[in-house]
């Protein structure tokens, strides 16, 4: 049976920071809507999409909102748009080839929703449309038959409209983060970290509760402290803490003597030398003081930074050094002078 | 001559590498006496990069030379947080604090958006809470 999706990301993809957490929905440091944010070495999109596939979901769509807010159901939206034609020429590709059965959903929070479930319960239930429901509350998943949007007549949002008088519920008892807040961020990278919530580590679990994707770099005289997440190709340099559940993503550096205590930084990360980061959400440019509710704009690079060494060309250029320094020394040193591990 | 002064430095909104030169300069003449006590405002402060911060700290030392104290008041969240990631914040704690309603009488006041230095003598000087 042939399953179509569309995932809709709720916000613009280009967002730029806002101040407050008002609009931090739409706007995450420095890397646009949460929904493209990494959280334990993927984003959420990314890890929907994978979610969806394991659900028999050969080729799920993804389309993004835009500035504007819409809902799960377009015919409840504002008026006609770029991403209302964008949506319906989505439908209709889907329905093209031929789908039984179409799951929309739409990114404005996290679910762990099992998809197969959710469209097994759809088809036995022998409804129209499907939407799950977590609490009484409604998320934004839902299945709806294709057949019943091809026979309909109208805009394809206006067919859907018409179904969901006939909507049935579909109640969901897992995990749910509705990302209202950046503290709501934080918690679902703790929730994966520790199991909570569905989101697996991209790596290696090295010790109990310390994750560690590829090309990680961490001082003999750093400490990382259970549960903690590294991503890709990060450096933890000399005398860092690294605690408190912080997850660091891909392509950070943490430089000398740091503490980073129950943080979540961003990809591409730089953090100072000696500095003490606790409680926060710090991308390239920002920093989201969780305990005092407040974003502030870093515009020190030497503090706060995007980490350069993380860019392609410096990568290419450091590892040409690096190999030519490491057969240097090994000529002329034992190898425990190497203080360093390479994971 | 009292051998004295009091010295309130309101920091702008912005506390980076212009107003911190500006502030040292300043600062220099008005804390040639022993015993100064000085307070920093920072209620208004929304961004200080680390020339902002080195300039706090010649001040501190300046004051510490002189046998004096000096205080941080009406810290707003983002100049508290930036304290906080550089760990100056334990660095200023170290003196004693005075209370909000027994703020010295200051003899100078700086204040940071038109970095002038006036002599207000005898005049008691609000700091934002």
């Amino acid at each position: 049976m042939e399953i179509g999706a569309i995932i809709t990301v709720a916000g613009g993809e280009e967002a730029t920071l806002g101040t407050g957490s008002s609009d931090w929905k739409t706007r995450q440091p420095d890397n646009g809507c949460f929904a493209w944010c990494d959280v334990l070495g993927k984003n959420l999109t990314d890890r929907s999409v994978d979610r969806l596939r394991a659900g028999r979901v050969e080729a799920p769509v993804v389309i993004v909102e835009g500035e504007d807010a819409y809902h799960l159901f377009p015919s409840r939206s504002p008026s006609a748009d770029k991403f209302l034609a964008t949506w319906e020429a989505a439908v209709a590709s889907q329905l093209n080839l031929g789908i039984h059965s179409l799951l929309l959903m739409r990114l404005d929070s996290y679910v762990d929703f099992d998809a197969a479930h959710l469209l097994d319960f759809h088809h036995n239930s022998s409804s129209s449309l499907t939407q799950a429901y977590s609490h009484k509350s409604a998320l934004e998943v839902a299945v709806v038959d294709a057949a019943q949007l091809r026979a309909g007549t109208g805009s394809y949002r206006a067919r859907l409209s018409r179904l969901v008088a006939k909507l049935r519920r579909y109640e969901f008892a897992g995990y749910v983060n509705r990302l209202r807040h950046p503290q709501d961020f934080r918690t679902l990278a703790q929730d994966g970290l520790v199991g909570r919530a569905g989101l697996v580590p991209v790596g290696k679990e090295v010790s109990p509760g310390i994750w560690m994707a590829d090309g990680v770099h961490i001082d003999a005289t750093a400490s990382v402290v259970s549960p903690a997440y590294v991503g890709a190709n990060t450096e933890i340099k000399a005398s860092c803490k690294i605690v408190g559940a912080t997850t660091i993503e891909r392509d950070c550096k943490i430089d000398f003597g740091t503490t980073v205590n129950d943080c979540s930084v961003l990809p591409e990360t730089y953090v100072g030398i000696g500095l003490n980061v606790r409680r926060a959400i710090v991308g390239k440019k920002h920093l989201f003081n969780l305990d005092r509710d407040v974003e502030i704009e870093i515009s020190d690079n030497k503090i706060i930074g995007r980490n350069f060494s993380s860019l392609p060309v410096f990568s290419k250029a450091k590892s040409l050094w690096t190999g030519s320094a490491n057969s240097r020394l090994k000529t002329i040193c034992q190898p425990s002078a190497y203080n360093s591990h390479l994971y | 001559m009292d051998s004295t002064s009091n010295i309130l430095i309101s920091l702008p909104e912005r506390f980076t590498a212009k107003e911190a030169r500006r502030l040292t300069r300043e600062f220099e003449g008005q804390v040639s006496k022993e015993h100064s006590s000085v307070v920093v405002d920072l209620s208004k402060v929304r961004d200080m990069d680390r020339a902002g911060l080195d300039s706090l700290v010649h001040c501190m030392a300046d004051v510490i030379e002189h046998d004096g104290a000096i205080q941080l008041a009406g810290v707003s969240p983002e100049a508290a947080t930036i304290l906080e990631l550089t760990q100056l914040d334990r660095i200023f704690s170290m003196f004693p604090r005075y209370e909000e309603e027994r703020l010295p009488e200051f003899s100078y006041e700086l204040v940071r958006s038109e970095i002038n230095s006036q002599v207000q003598a005898g005049e008691q000087q609000p700091v934002a809470a």
